[in-house]
């Protein structure tokens, strides 16, 4: 199957959306999962093919129809909130092959 | 690296602020200040608040105060501000704020090292306590060394797969 494509998106795509992929990226490798993890600002993500678009709680209602499944954080530093809200989005996408 | 970017010059407690527009100029003045961004870098800042909404409120009481690189910003730079009192940028889960940490980057990518770093510090519970409590700088100072002692270097390997360009 083709590599995942997950896109981090933030208002300027270098502050929060840099922080949190490199916790996204850190999440997917725990999972054995190869995707492709990127950041950008909110127009790039329109034109986007992400398969998962993330971003936090204040941004997601922008980002709602750009993708199959779309993700809110409540906080960008914690790991364990990606696993329980990408795990099983992940888990999902991968079994569907 | 995190210590050459949070000095004396770029921490500051007790700062007072009565709106979140006062508190990015708090948060930015340090960088001001000390030449790394220009006045106007600011009001980039706020024009983004106000077209995006409150997403650089990213964790309980802590705002990621930043905007694009370009003119204003002159060099990749770090701050980090403590609010007397905090104040309220309209964040869902994460209002009132009293942490401010202003950044300026440069390019995509450049300033990702001492981002990791800062992810670091605020993603540990215990070290955000202890800027919350700290009564001087060089507390918090202490901290980040401490924090940062076995990545002094900076040299951590971008990890291959986080890219910053468009699709």
């Amino acid at each position: 199957m083709k590599e995942l494509s997950i896109l981090v998106c933030c208002g300027s795509g270098l502050g929060s959306s840099l922080m949190i992929s490199m916790n996204v990226d850190e999440v997917v490798r725990e999972m054995g999962i190869q995707a492709q993890v990127k950041h950008s600002d909110l127009a790039s993500a329109r034109g986007s093919k992400a398969d998962v678009l993330i971003g936090t709680l204040d941004i997601t209602p922008r980002l709602e129809g750009l993708a199959p499944y779309v993700i809110a954080l409540k906080t960008i530093f914690d790991k364990q909130e990606i696993r329980d809200k990408l795990g099983p989005v992940l888990r999902e996408i991968t079994s569907k092959g | 690296m995190l210590t050459q970017f949070l000095t004396e010059e770029t921490v500051r407690l007790h700062v007072p602020a009565h709106n979140w527009r006062q508190a990015v100029h708090a948060a930015l003045l340090p960088l001001e200040e000390t030449g790394a961004v220009t006045p106007a870098y600011a009001d980039d800042v706020i024009e983004m608040l106000e077209r995006v909404g409150p997403y650089m409120v990213v964790a309980p009481g802590i705002a990621l105060v930043h905007a694009r690189p370009g003119p204003n910003v002159m060099r990749v730079c770090l701050s980090l501000v403590r609010l007397e009192a905090p104040v309220t940028f309209g964040s869902q889960e994460n209002d009132p704020v009293d942490l401010l940490v202003g950044l300026g980057a440069t390019d995509a990518n450049s300033h990702m090292t001492v981002l990791s770093q800062l992810a670091d510090l605020l993603g540990d519970q215990q070290s955000v306590t202890a800027i919350r409590q700290a009564t001087a700088v060089n507390q918090i100072l202490a901290l980040i060394e401490r924090q940062g002692g076995d990545s002094e270097t900076g040299l951590i390997a971008p990890k291959s797969s986080v890219r910053g360009e468009d699709w």
